[in-house]
Formats: C-alpha cells, sequence, structure tokens
C-alpha cells in the first residue's frame, strides 16, 4: 500500500528541469510534500496522477507499474490539481453524478447515494441544484474534493488545496482529508507548512526538483531542536544581524523584525532559545540549498 | 487622457500580427478579384469590367459582408482583451472614465477596421495594373470609382457593424454574444432574401438586409452594362435610406452601451444577480467565507457510504455519461440554444417561402418544403459543427478541469465518442426540429398532408449521413491543433475548399467532405433511380468517420502533455482493428462508387467538358455546309422498359434530295451515352449501300457515303436501332430521361441530320479561352439560305409522322398523332399512333401510370393525362384549353389537330413544352400550382401556361419561321402575348396589370445581365428576356394602340401567307410588312418604339389632388413627367423627343391582390417630353391616379407611375 518513486526525472521542452532524479517512498497516510514556488511539486503530484510521463525513472504504487499502466492507476486514484475550473453552466450535482460514473460507480442507485452523501459531507447539498457558475472558490473546491473523493480513491493526491482559502474553509477542508481511511494513500502537496504540520504522519520537502528531505514531521524537528534561535530587533538593523549569522528566517512583528537564525549553540548577541517549528526546518534546508542565504521575506 | 488611450489602443492593434493578416487578406481578395479568375466574387462580368465602378462596388459590398467575421473578430477582441488578460481590474482602478475607456477602444477599433477595409480598393488598383491581367476585362482606371465604394458602401458599413459588435461585446462581456450577432444579422440577410422574391416587399426587404447588399442589387438591378461600367452608385433611395437606418442601429447600440456598461469586475447585471442567488438560498453562508458554519449541518451530515473498490467505468458505461452530460450541457448552454433557434427560424422562413418562387406558386407538399428545410440546414449545421466540436473537445481545457477528468479511469474512446455522440444527437435533434418545423408550416399553410416518408428521406437518408463525417473531421482537426482558433479556421478551409472544388466543376463527391448524393423526389416517380447511390457514398461517409475518430482517438491529449510516443502506444490491437476496418470499408464503399461513377460511367470535370465541346467544334463544323437530303417523314418504333430503364428505339427517316444536285455523302448524329445512360447504335442502315467514312461515338456523330449517290429527287429510306440502358450511377446523379414511372424521350433522343450548332461552346469567354472564332449571333433577316432553313431542324421541312410505343403493362405510352391502335403482347402494352397532318420535325415520347382527366371543346377531346393525387389544377387546365382553343382559332385560324393531350411529367425538368397536338408539362411547375387569386404575385400559371402552350400549335406549327434573328419572336412573343390576352378574359384587366408589371422587371433584369448585345424584338435571337418578356410587353401595348383586332388581323395575315407551306419560311420582316399594312401613320412612331429599336420611356406622377365639386363629383389634377430614351445595344442611353399616346387616368380602390382598381377616368393622351397637367372629373371617390398605370411603357420605376389621391 505504498507508493514508491525511483529514480524519476523531467525536464520540459523550455528547458526548465522540473524533477532531477528524485525518490521518495510513499506510506499509507497522509504524506505532506512542502516546497516553494517553482519546485516540482505539481510536476511530480502530476506525474504521479499519470497525466504527464517522466523523462526516466519509475512508480510503483503497490504491486503497479503506474507509468506502464496508468489505467490501471486511475481506477484507484483520486485527484485534485491545484488550479482547476468546472463546467459553469451545469450543477454540481449533475458534476459529480458523471464524474462518479466515470470513476466507475456505474450502478444508479449506488451513485445516487454516493453523491448525495458527498454532497453533504462537502455541504454542498442544499445548493447542489444550481449553475457552478456561481459558486465562491471555497465552495468550488469542496466539489473538487468531493470528486476526488468519488469512486473510493486508494491513492489521493490533492495538490495545493488550501491555497486561497479563507481560515474556516481551510479548515473545514483539512477536516474532510483527516477523515479519509486509513489505508489510503493521501499526498497533499502545499507551501503552508502549517498544513502539513497540523495533518502528515509523513513529509517530505522538495526544492528544484530534488528531494531535500523525507520522514516524519516530529523527527525532523529533532534535527534542529536546540539549535533555532531568535531575537527582535529594529527594522533599521536587520541588515547588520543578516550579515553576522545565519538568519533563516525574518518577518515583519509589530513594526520590528524577527529573526530566527539557525546555531549549533547559543549565538549570544541577544538572542534566545526557541523551540523549533517546520518552519524553521524548512527554511534552514532551504537556506542551506542556497548557499546559506534565504530571499529576505521583509 | 482620452487621447494617450486612444493613441495606446492604436498601436496596439497595428502592433498585432493579426491585424496585418486582416489586411492581406483583403488586399489579396480583391487583388485576385480584379486580376484573375481564381476568386469569383459577385456576378460573371460579360461585357462588365473588372474595375467598372459597378463591379468595384460589388466586390466592396461583398467583401464587407464577409468581412463581418473580421469586423466581429477585432472589434470584439478589441473589447474584450482587458478581461482575457485579467487586467480588467488594474485598469478599472485607474482614474479613467467610462467614457474615455469605451470611446477610444472603440474609435481605434473602427480606426482600425477602416484601414483593413482601405486594403480592398488598394488591392483592386493593383489588380487592375497587374501585368498577367486581361486587358480586355479593364478598362482606363479612374481612382474615384475604386474610392466611392470604400467611402458610401464601406464607412457606414463598418460603422455599423463595429459598433454593433462593440456594443454587444461591451454590455455582455462575452465573444459567443459577438458570434449570435453575427449569424442574427446573416439571418437578417437571409429573410431579406426571401422577401425580395416578390416584387412589392423592395422596401423592406432593403431595410432587412444590415449588409446592404440587397440595397445594391435593388439600386442596380436593371443597370444596362454600359451603366455598370460607368454608373458609381447614388447615395440615395434603397441605398441611402438602409445605411442610415443602419448606422442608426449602431448609433443607438453604442449610446446604449456607453450608459449602462460600468467599470466593474463583474459583467453586467445579469451576472450578478445569479451570485446573489446561489448566496441567499444556500444554508452555507460561509460563501464568502468569513462565518463558519453552523455546527447543525454538520453533525447532519450522513457518512459517505465505505464504497468498494470500483474498477474503471466500461467504454460503454463511460460513453454513455459522456454522451448525456455534454449533451444536456449543450443545451443548457445558451449560445449554442441561440445559435439552434436562429437556425431553426431560418429554416422555417425556408420553407415558409418554400412554395413560392418568382410568379410560382405551390402548394406546400412535403417534398417542396422538406428541400429548403435541408437547405436552410447547412449552414447552421456547420456554424454548430465548427464551434461545438471545439467547444467540446478544449471544454475541460478551458475550465481547467482536463486534470481531473484525464486522472479517472474513464477510457479516453469513452470520453472522445461520447462528445462524438453528443455532438450527433445534438445536431440530430435540430434536423428533426427543422423537420417539424416543416410540418408545421405545411398545417398553417393549409396543407396538411405529411408524408413522412419524404421527409425522413430528404433529412436523415440524403442529408443527415454526411455530417457524420463532417464532425469526425472537426474533432480529428480539434485534436491535432494546440489552439481551438486554428480548429475552427482549417475547418473553414475546408468548406471553403469544398465550394472551391464545386466551383471549378471537380466536384467529385468522394473528395467533398460530406457530400450528399444526388437527389430528387418527385410524386410520379418517388425516389427514382436515386437511392441506388445512397448505400456507397453514406456507406463511405460512415467509414470515413469511423477512420477519422480513430484518427482522433490516437492523437486525443490524455494528461497535460502529449506524450511523444503516444500514437503508437495507442495504436494497440484494438485501435488497429477500427482503423483497418474503417479504411477497408472507405475504400469497399468508395470503390463501389468509384466502379459506378468512373468506371461504369464518366466523370469529367467542368475543364473537360468544355474540351469536348471545343473538340467537337473544331472536327465537325467543316461538315456544317454539307449539302444533305430533307426528311420528309418519321416512323419510330419506340420499346420502353421502364421497369429495368431500357428502351429499344428504332425508326426509318425518309429523305429526299431536294437540293437539285447529286448527293453522295449522310452526316447522321445519334444520341449518344450520356452520364448513366449507355446508348448504343446496333445499326444505321439504308435501302442503297452504305459505307461509314468517318464515326465519332464520343458525339455520335457518323458519316456515310451511299452508293448509287442520291440523284435530286431521289428518295432514301435511313433505317436506325439504338439500344438504351441505364448503368449505375454517375457523380452528378442520374440519366432521368428513361423513368420507372414518367419516361420522357424528346426530339433529341433521336437521331438527326447535319452538324448541331448547339452543341457548341456559346460563352464569349469561353470561346476567348479556347481559341474559338467568335460566337455567331444568329443570321440577318435577309439571309436568304438560312430563310429556307426551319428553325427546328435545317434538314427537314414539314414531315409525316407515326410512332408505335409499347410500355410496361400498366402504363400508358404517348407521341405525336392519333392512336390507331392498342394491343398487348408478350405482356408489354402497344400503342400506335400517326399523324394525319404534316407537322415539324419535333416529336416525344412519354410513357407513365397516368390517370386520364377529359374534357371537350367543340367536339374536340381535351386530355389531361397526370398523377393520380395531382388533381389540384386539372380542370383549372381543361378551361384554359377551351378558351385558348376558342380565341386562338377564331382570331388565327383553324386548329389543325383533332385532339389536344397535356402530360405530366417528373419534375426532373421545370418546363411545359407544346409537341403537335401534345403538351408535356412538368410536374413541378403547374400540376401543384396554387392559384390565388388575392396574391398580388400570382400569376396564374397552370392557366397562362396551358394557353401559352397551345398558342404554339399555332406559332410557330402553322408557319414555321426561318432560322434567321427575329424567329423566336413569331412563336415565344406571339405565344406569350395571345395567352395572356386568354388569361386576361378570365381575370380582367388587374391581371394583365400585375403580370406586364412582372414581366416589365424580368426584362429589365434580362437586360442587365445581357453578356453580349441586346437586340430590338424583331432581332431577338436566344434572349429569353427579348422575345418572352418585352414580347408580352409591346405586342399588349400594341393592342392597346392599335385595337385587338387590327393587331390580331395582322398576326392572322402573316400566318395565312403560307399557312403550312415549305421554304422559304416566316421572318419578322413579313410580319413587319403585314403590321406596317394596317397601322395607321400616326401609330407608327410605336412600332418603331416596342419592335425595332430599344426604348425606354421615364414618366412619372409628380402630383395628384383631388377636390370634391359641389355636385359630389371629384375633381382630380394630376402632373406628370415624361421623357423617352434609345439605348444601343450595350445601354447607353440618348433622349429622344416623346410625342407618344399614353394612357392617364383615375382610379378606384384596388381589391385584394391587385395593384390597381377599376377605372372612373382614362383616356389616352399625346404626351411630350416634360412635365403636363391632366385635369379628370370623376364620379364617386378617386382612390389612386397616375400616367401610363397599366405598365405598358417600358420604365425603369414603374412604381412611381401612380399615387395615391391626396385631397385638398
Amino acid at each position: 500500500m505504498t507508493v514508491v518513486i525511483d529514480g524519476l526525472s523531467k525536464t520540459y521542452a523550455n528547458g526548465v528541469r522540473a524533477l532531477s532524479d528524485v525518490s521518495l517512498t510513499i506510506p499509507p497516510g497522509m504524506f505532506g510534500l512542502l516546497g516553494p514556488n517553482g519546485a516540482g511539486k505539481s510536476t511530480l503530484m502530476r506525474t504521479i496522477a499519470t497525466l504527464q510521463p517522466p523523462d526516466s525513472g519509475t512508480i510503483r504504487f503497490r504491486d503497479l507499474d503506474v507509468l506502464a499502466q496508468p489505467d490501471r492507476l486511475r481506477e484507484v486514484l483520486g485527484y485534485l490539481p491545484q488550479e482547476f475550473g468546472l463546467y459553469p453552466n451545469m450543477p454540481a450535482d449533475a458534476i459529480l453524478d458523471h464524474f462518479a460514473t466515470l470513476k466507475g460507480v456505474t450502478a444508479a442507485g449506488e451513485r445516487r447515494d454516493l453523491v448525495a452523501a458527498l454532497l453533504h459531507q462537502v455541504n454542498l447539498y442544499e445548493v447542489r441544484k444550481k449553475s457552478v457558475g456561481g459558486y465562491s472558490g471555497g465552495m468550488k473546491q469542496r466539489l473538487g474534493i468531493a470528486i476526488a473523493l468519488a469512486g473510493s480513491p486508494k491513492l489521493l493526491i490533492v495538490d495545493e488545496p488550501t491555497a486561497g482559502l479563507d481560515p474556516t474553509e481551510r479548515n473545514r477542508f483539512l477536516n474532510l482529508l483527516a477523515d479519509i481511511g486509513e489505508d489510503v494513500v493521501v499526498i497533499l502537496s502545499t507551501h503552508i507548512v502549517a498544513d502539513v504540520r497540523e495533518l502528515c504522519s509523513q513529509m517530505a520537502i522538495i526544492n528544484k526538483g530534488q528531494v531535500v528531505l523525507q520522514g516524519e514531521p516530529s523527527r525532523i524537528l529533532e534535527e534542529v531542536r536546540g539549535r533555532i534561535w531568535r531575537r527582535t530587533v529594529p527594522r533599521a538593523q536587520a541588515d547588520a544581524y543578516r550579515a553576522r549569522h545565519e538568519v533563516i528566517s525574518s518577518r515583519l512583528a509589530a513594526g520590528a523584525t524577527l529573526l530566527h537564525v539557525y546555531h549549533e549553540t547559543d549565538p549570544g548577541d541577544g538572542f534566545e532559545a526557541v523551540e523549533p517549528g517546520l518552519e524553521d526546518v524548512y527554511f534552514h534546508r532551504l537556506a542551506t540549498l542556497s548557499g546559506g542565504r534565504v530571499p529576505v521575506d521583509a | 487622457m482620452f487621447g494617450p488611450l486612444f493613441a495606446f489602443e492604436l498601436r496596439g492593434h497595428f502592433r498585432r500580427p493579426v491585424t496585418w493578416l486582416y489586411v492581406a487578406i483583403m488586399f489579396l481578395m480583391a487583388f485576385f478579384a480584379t486580376s484573375t479568375d481564381a476568386v469569383v466574387v459577385g456576378d460573371s462580368l460579360g461585357k462588365l469590367k473588372r474595375n467598372s465602378p459597378f463591379a468595384l462596388a460589388q466586390l466592396f459590398t461583398i467583401l464587407l459582408a464577409v468581412g463581418q467575421v473580421i469586423t466581429g473578430a477585432l472589434v470584439s477582441s478589441a473589447v474584450l482583451r482587458d478581461f482575457d488578460l485579467r487586467v480588467h481590474d488594474l485598469v478599472f482602478t485607474t482614474r479613467i472614465t467610462r467614457l474615455e475607456y469605451l470611446a477610444s477602444k472603440f474609435l481605434a477599433a473602427f480606426l482600425a477596421m477602416v484601414l483593413v477595409f482601405g486594403a480592398v480598393p488598394l488591392g483592386a488598383l493593383v489588380g487592375s495594373v497587374a501585368p498577367w491581367t486581361d486587358t480586355a476585362y479593364i478598362q482606363p482606371i479612374v481612382l474615384w470609382h475604386y474610392l466611392h465604394p470604400w467611402l458610401v458602401i464601406g464607412l457606414p458599413g463598418i460603422f455599423f457593424l463595429s459598433a454593433t459588435l462593440f456594443a454587444v461585446g461591451a454590455i455582455t462581456r462575452s465573444a459567443f454574444a459577438g458570434y449570435v450577432t453575427g449569424f442574427l444579422l446573416l439571418v437578417g440577410f437571409t429573410v431579406s432574401e426571401s422577401l425580395t422574391r416578390t416584387l412589392d416587399n423592395d422596401r423592406i426587404a432593403n431595410l432587412l438586409d444590415p449588409f446592404a447588399l440587397r440595397s445594391f442589387t435593388l439600386v442596380t438591378r436593371y443597370w444596362t452594362p454600359s451603366e455598370k461600367n460607368t454608373l458609381v452608385l447614388p447615395w440615395n433611395g434603397f441605398l441611402a435610406e438602409n445605411r442610415l437606418l443602419w448606422m442608426g442601429i449602431g448609433a443607438a447600440l453604442l449610446l446604449l452601451a456607453f450608459r449602462v456598461v460600468r467599470l466593474e469586475s463583474a459583467a453586467g447585471a445579469l451576472r450578478r444577480r445569479r451570485r446573489a442567488d446561489v448566496a441567499t438560498s444556500t444554508s452555507d453562508s460561509a460563501v464568502d467565507g468569513l462565518v463558519p458554519a453552523p455546527a447543525a449541518v454538520v453533525t447532519a451530515v450522513p457518512a459517505v457510504p465505505r464504497q468498494r473498490p470500483f474498477g474503471g467505468p466500461s467504454v460503454v458505461a463511460g460513453w454513455w455519461t459522456v454522451t448525456g452530460f455534454h449533451a444536456r450541457s449543450l443545451l443548457r448552454s445558451v449560445p449554442f440554444l441561440a445559435i439552434g433557434t436562429i437556425g431553426l427560424i431560418n429554416v422555417f422562413m425556408n420553407a415558409w417561402f418554400a412554395d413560392q418562387t418568382g410568379q410560382t406558386r405551390t402548394w406546400p407538399m412535403s417534398w417542396v418544403v422538406a428541400e429548403s428545410a435541408v437547405l436552410g440546414f447547412s449552414l447552421f449545421m456547420i456554424i454548430l459543427l465548427t464551434f461545438y466540436v471545439g467547444e467540446l473537445v478544449w471544454r475541460e481545457r478551458q475550465v481547467h478541469l482536463d486534470q481531473v477528468l484525464d486522472a479517472t479511469p474513464a477510457q479516453t474512446t469513452s470520453i472522445l465518442l461520447g462528445k462524438f455522440t453528443a455532438m450527433m444527437v445534438l445536431l440530430a435533434a435540430f434536423a428533426a426540429t427543422g423537420m417539424v418545423s416543416g410540418m408545421l408550416v405545411q398545417v398553417i399553410k393549409g396543407y396538411p398532408v405529411i408524408d413522412l416518408k419524404v421527409y425522413l428521406l430528404h433529412v436523415f437518408v440524403v442529408d443527415f449521413p454526411g455530417w457524420f463525417a463532417a464532425v469526425a473531421m472537426a474533432f480529428l482537426v480539434q485534436s491535432l491543433v494546440s489552439r481551438k482558433a486554428v480548429g475552427h479556421v482549417i475547418m473553414i478551409l475546408i468548406y471553403f475548399s469544398n465550394m472551391v472544388l464545386a466551383n471549378f466543376g471537380w466536384g467529385y463527391k468522394l473528395i467533398m467532405l460530406g457530400e450528399s448524393p444526388s437527389y430528387r423526389w418527385s410524386d410520379l416517380n418517388g425516389a427514382g433511380p436515386y437511392p441506388a447511390a445512397f448505400l456507397p457514398i453514406q456507406g463511405y461517409w460512415l467509414s470515413i468517420s469511423v477512420l477519422l475518430l480513430g484518427l482522433s482517438y490516437l492523437a486525443w491529449q490524455r494528461g497535460t502533455q502529449r506524450s511523444r510516443g503516444q500514437w503508437r502506444a495507442r495504436l494497440g490491437s484494438r485501435a488497429r482493428l477500427v482503423l483497418a476496418g474503417g479504411l477497408a470499408s472507405a475504400g469497399a464503399f468508395g470503390g463501389l462508387y468509384y466502379y459506378n461513377a468512373s468506371v461504369l460511367n464518366q466523370f469529367s470535370s467542368r475543364a473537360a467538358d468544355e474540351r469536348r465541346a471545343e473538340q467537337y467544334e473544331r472536327r465537325w463544323r467543316p461538315f456544317e455546309t454539307l449539302t444533305l437530303p430533307k426528311v420528309v417523314a418519321v416512323s419510330l418504333q419506340v420499346d420502353l422498359e421502364p421497369e429495368q430503364l431500357r428502351a429499344r428505339t428504332a425508326g426509318t427517316l425518309t429523305l429526299v434530295n431536294k437540293s437539285g444536285r447529286s448527293l453522295d455523302t449522310l452526316y447522321v448524329d445519334v444520341p449518344a451515352n450520356a452520364r448513366t445512360m449507355h446508348v448504343s447504335l446496333d445499326s444505321l442502315s439504308a435501302d442503297r449501300a452504305t459505307r461509314t467514312l468517318l464515326t465519332d461515338s464520343v458525339y455520335g456523330v457518323h458519316v456515310l457515303s451511299i452508293s448509287p449517290a442520291l440523284a435530286p429527287g431521289d428518295t432514301l429510306h435511313l433505317r436506325f436501332v439504338q439500344r438504351w440502358a441505364s448503368r449505375g450511377f454517375s457523380n452528378d446523379g442520374f440519366d432521368t430521361r428513361l423513368a420507372a414511372n414518367g419516361t420522357f424521350l424528346n426530339r433529341g433522343d433521336f437521331p438527326a441530320l447535319g452538324y448541331q450548332t448547339e452543341s457548341e461552346l456559346s460563352s464569349d469567354e469561353l470561346r476567348r479561352k479556347y481559341k474559338l472564332p467568335e460566337a455567331r449571333r444568329g443570321f440577318p433577316r435577309t439571309d436568304s439560305a438560312h430563310v429556307k432553313l426551319q428553325e427546328f431542324s435545317s434538314h427537314s421541312d414539314f414531315i409525316a409522322f407515326d410512332a408505335t410505343v409499347s410500355t410496361a403493362p400498366d402504363q400508358i405510352a404517348l407521341a405525336p398523332g392519333y392512336k390507331q391502335r392498342e394491343w398487348t403482347a408478350d405482356g408489354r402494352r402497344y400503342f400506335h399512333y400517326a399523324m394525319n397532318a404534316p407537322i415539324p420535325d419535333f416529336y416525344s415520347v412519354l410513357s407513365a401510370r397516368w390517370q386520364v382527366s377529359r374534357g371537350e371543346w367543340n367536339g374536340l377531346p381535351i386530355e389531361i393525362y397526370h398523377h393520380p393525387t395531382h388533381t389540384f389544377n386539372v380542370a383549372r387546365m381543361i378551361e384554359a384549353s377551351k378558351a385558348s382553343l376558342a380565341l386562338f382559332s377564331r382570331d388565327f385560324g383553324a386548329y389543325q389537330h383533332q385532339q389536344l393531350r397535356i402530360l405530366e411529367f417528373p419534375r426532373y425538368a421545370g418546363f411545359a413544352q407544346s409537341f403537335p397536338n401534345t403538351v408535356p408539362y412538368s410536374e413541378g411547375i403547374g400540376f401543384v400550382a396554387r392559384v390565388d387569386s388575392t396574391d398580388v404575385e400570382d400569376m396564374d400559371l397552370p392557366y397562362f401556361v396551358t394557353a401559352h402552350e397551345i398558342a404554339h400549335q399555332w406559332f410557330p406549327y402553322q408557319r414555321m419561321s426561318g432560322d434567321v434573328e427575329g424567329k423566336d419572336m413569331l412563336s415565344e412573343s406571339f405565344s406569350e402575348y395571345t395567352a395572356l390576352v386568354v388569361t386576361e378574359q378570365l381575370h380582367g384587366r388587374p391581371f394583365t396589370q400585375k403580370f406586364l408589371r412582372s414581366e416589365l422587371d424580368r426584362y429589365l433584369r434580362g437586360r442587365a445581365g445581357e453578356r453580349k448585345a441586346e437586340h430590338p424584338l424583331v432581332r431577338t435571337y436566344q434572349q429569353g428576356y427579348i422575345h418572352y418578356q418585352k414580347g408580352s410587353l409591346a405586342l399588349f401595348a400594341l393592342r392597346d394602340l392599335l385595337g385587338q383586332a387590327v393587331l390580331h388581323g395582322a398576326i392572322k395575315a402573316y400566318q395565312d401567307e403560307r399557312r403550312f407551306m415549305g421554304p422559304p419560311y416566316g421572318t419578322t420582316l413579313d410580319f413587319m410588312r403585314q403590321l406596317r399594312a394596317v397601322t395607321p401613320d400616326s401609330l407608327q412612331y410605336a412600332l418603331d418604339d416596342y419592335l425595332e429599336t430599344i426604348t425606354l420611356w421615364d414618366v412619372k406622377a409628380d402630383s395628384v389632388r383631388s377636390t370634391r365639386l359641389p355636385n359630389g363629383e371629384y375633381q382630380v389634377v394630376l402632373t406628370a413627367t415624361a421623357r423617352k430614351l434609345r439605348a444601343d445595344s450595350l445601354g447607353t442611353e440618348t433622349d429622344v423627343p416623346m410625342n407618344d399616346l399614353v394612357d392617364v387616368g383615375v382610379f378606384a380602390a384596388a381589391a385584394r391582390g391587385a395593384r390597381i382598381g377599376a377605372p372612373l377616368a382614362i383616356r389616352k393622351v399625346r404626351v411630350r417630353t416634360g412635365t403636363a397637367r391632366y385635369e379628370f372629373v370623376v364620379p364617386s371617390e378617386p382612390s389612386r391616379a397616375g400616367i401610363d398605370p397599366y405598365n405598358l411603357l417600358i420604365d425603369r420605376n414603374p412604381g412611381d407611375n401612380s399615387k395615391d389621391v391626396s385631397g385638398t
């Protein structure tokens, strides 16, 4: 019940190397895929979802060679791409019914129950007869997950599902994901670290097409525990601190700049120890990869 | 703000390559239309120069209408660009005002369009001076002629189109709304076309046409070649009315847009409301994302049932849901419904007007309506399939749902076939709805005899299968291209290539995508032979559809990117099987088609046909001067096998050497193979020894030597035996001379002597192209050699005739003559007919299952042989026959036969033709006509045409005319005129007025389209518009001036001069001598004007005033202007002084179906050039008054002769 990715590479026609020798093993449960914009997350997910052939490498799901038999994978796949739309002039129930059929729920009665249940679950039942052209972003996103969930997928791939959602919608959405059975592989890509921390039992960070790190979030935190320090400094002095320390993140807080630095030992200089978050791991890794400096956010 | 914005927009237009593509298209169209024959825009030319103001204006008008597509594209992309690029929020939040924003965009787009169309005059100008341009078609360049259409047609047209499309785009923010508007305009044009089939709707029709194409036609319809070469379009009347109206509409829409469009993100009020609906009706107030959902709702959620793993859907289940989903989705799409509805309106309009073409009004029979309904579909089928196959293929990619769909286990086959099926189902529904609307028309019009079989055959058997191939092709194209619009363009090019192939005479059906088999329904003959070609061609298109869909499957993009090895990977065993199956069956059906159309029969392109005619002339014309004996008797033995479409024609021609010198050579022309008819010559023998000198089986020419030579006065019997057999089908349908029910063998289907001039190429342009000598224009009336040859056949005089015809036992066979005997032998029914008096060498043989209706006139039997259900007008035809026989035998001499027969034949041809005592009459023109005297366009054709054909028994059968100019006046003008006299007896003078008004219109149009030179009536030569239309008008006007007795006396005197006598034959010189003799000097001018010259008048009622007198009578004062002109053969006019007798009169109100009422006062007065005043006192209230109220003068503005009375 695991997805095993081995040596996946992909270079686009315009020369962009989206994946380079990616190998990952994804066990059942929620798997978080973290990375900045353009890291290759979507390419990886599309490739797993059989939508785009890689240049080289293999993907196996259970004993299935995904690239050789895309049709077989699609039978157990639920996929929600990062950006998607819906047939604007059709009502939600017709769309969901259509996709349920396409996913093999061909018995009419069974499908009717399923569609009703899914619509209830994503809280669209009351508006199921409305054209989705009038739906808000969150409603569309929820209908998307209902489509992905139809047909009891064993592999669920959701690409940046919470981007653009307000906190309420985001919570509702993540709750839906959390309810999915334990024997299902759920791959969740995001650049929002909190999503991963809250939901995922396993995670990976990818950047520039390469896997930077993989493991359980709690284990990963161990890696930097006791090495993250913070200090709030006036904005004018931030640059001076950046020159002196390995700053992994900086952001504005109440008019001053809050700096996190990575240091094996107490760096002094007014810094205090802090309980590390995934962000720290994430930024630390990215900083390491990009030669010790991160693009400054603030 | 406006200036910079405008400059920015305009710069944008010029920086986009597509603008220059439009410029290039316009330039090249104009360039090629002027410099070559490759692009033909508008009428063919004849004497018209390619750079005449007429041709240039026509070119511009048509390109503007066609260019509507370009205007739409450029203007709506200008107005929608900000939304497409999603920069509208950025733009709208600047300080720009609504007016500045819209005005700058509109003006820039308008200016860009003005410049795009500026390429037309430029292209035409460059085309006129291109080195290869045939200078015969170019006149000296006048720059104003190039510029003028751009100003009077171009600017108003571009303004209207840009304003309308801009306003629609700005208000709806939808490109599709723009398309729909374009289609609506197109429908306006079609409706206006339907309306102009009648004379009195000119004004409305003109106003309805958004492209001013109609206005152009109306303004120039009577222009002669010389006027077309010199006059620019006048900016008044039809053109000005139309352009002002549509510019007004454009301006109004633009103002509306400026008022209602707001610079906001959401489009119109409409869309916002719909959104609000969702928000208020949902229990989920989190639509706006701010309020958490109530907990109650969450707990009420039933658990999603634990699903067992499903696996993918089967191909069929997937196909079915995709079909249903997309069919429903299209049905919910407003633009689809809009186009479909417009299409149905178009079909309905077509069906509504199907029963009237010109003067013909028919009952709305099922086939009449079904044919026109199918015509009404085609354009909209093309539009729907082109756009919506694009939509279907690109649907998910457009809404960004492609990844979701492609990640489902649904099979690609299901998706492709489902979408294909959805399209086909909707097209079928469209066709079926159109069919039902046709039936509805039948019911509304009061002829609810609905023949479902006829409809189904037309719509679903003949027409529909071809659309499978067109739709499959659209799927393949859209699967291959990288952008939807590119696919549209490729599809349009494919249809365009179909038209081009057909235009160039290369229309082999197998290479014209979706072309339907030839087909024509006839009530007599049912579907006739046509179904034989249905299976091969429709099977071929269905196989091609399978093949194209198979290829679409290989090309279909699944996932975000096509993989490199996709084609090979998809080419599994199933795909191979489908492709191979499609290919094999396309090959089999196509092969069957090819075998029929190209092996059993010949496919020849138009160019090949032209070369054949050229070869014929080059090889055989030298024999034209060969002296031959004359045919004096014909005896036919014809055995028809209608069941098998076979026949044996045999006969003996009795030839006598009347030449005065001995003759040893015979030139015989026998029927040869034609289309699907294989005609073989079994034997050609004589009662002297003959030897074949030259033979040519392609043209059926046989040159024989006779020995011993035929001495003067000697007789020779020439016997022929030919076999006819229909074989297979051809690319252009069938030879329908032999029919299962309704065989019609005409004179040309039997041998004749001598070279056949009518097989030559006749058009001047073609003769120039093939370097043949200039076309003959007919021989002068003083050519004594040709006066000795009669018009039907140069090598016969009057002949004796008899025929024995056998046919199927349930049919009647007919030929001229009287039935001598009827018997049955070997299961065949035999008839023997013999003529008891000499007749022209002109006969025919017909056979069908007829019902016979009888009447009699003074003991003379009148028989109508008609299809059992075609009884609508049989009584009318009998009445017309009686009235004709009565009038003609009273005024022009006795009827020479003892019987009169009218025979209905299938509508494969649409004429009636008079043979001695026998008149074949097409099913299509009289038998299903619907006479309605309350219709102002109705001409009671069954009555009139019957009278016309009976008149031919006198003219020319009692005195044949010589083969010189003017001969057709002596037959056709006389028949047309005398038939009108007979019809007037029934319907009265108002009928004559509307009849002549229509004849006048057709004459004026005819001369406007003259390609060579217009002749005066007495010298008419192969010019139907002169000897029919001008003929009846001229003779009727002379009857009014001279009196009926005098005119008929002159005609009778002409007949009496040499009635039933051989050469020399009659000429118009002979007739004019008789006519001049009885015409008083004061009226001799009228003979010059109507018969000997081309004369036009222009009379006009300027004002009509009526005053009620104290004694209750009315005084009416009419002022009228008159003018008279002479035209030369190209239509150049010069004023001549006028002093002519013309009617002036005052009339009571007209009855329904007439334009003119009873005269209250009418008198003939001498009218001189200039304006004059006429006074009348009439006893009751006048309604109308005018000069030449009955339209007897040849006047290009006949509508202004009378005016409604205005009181004082």
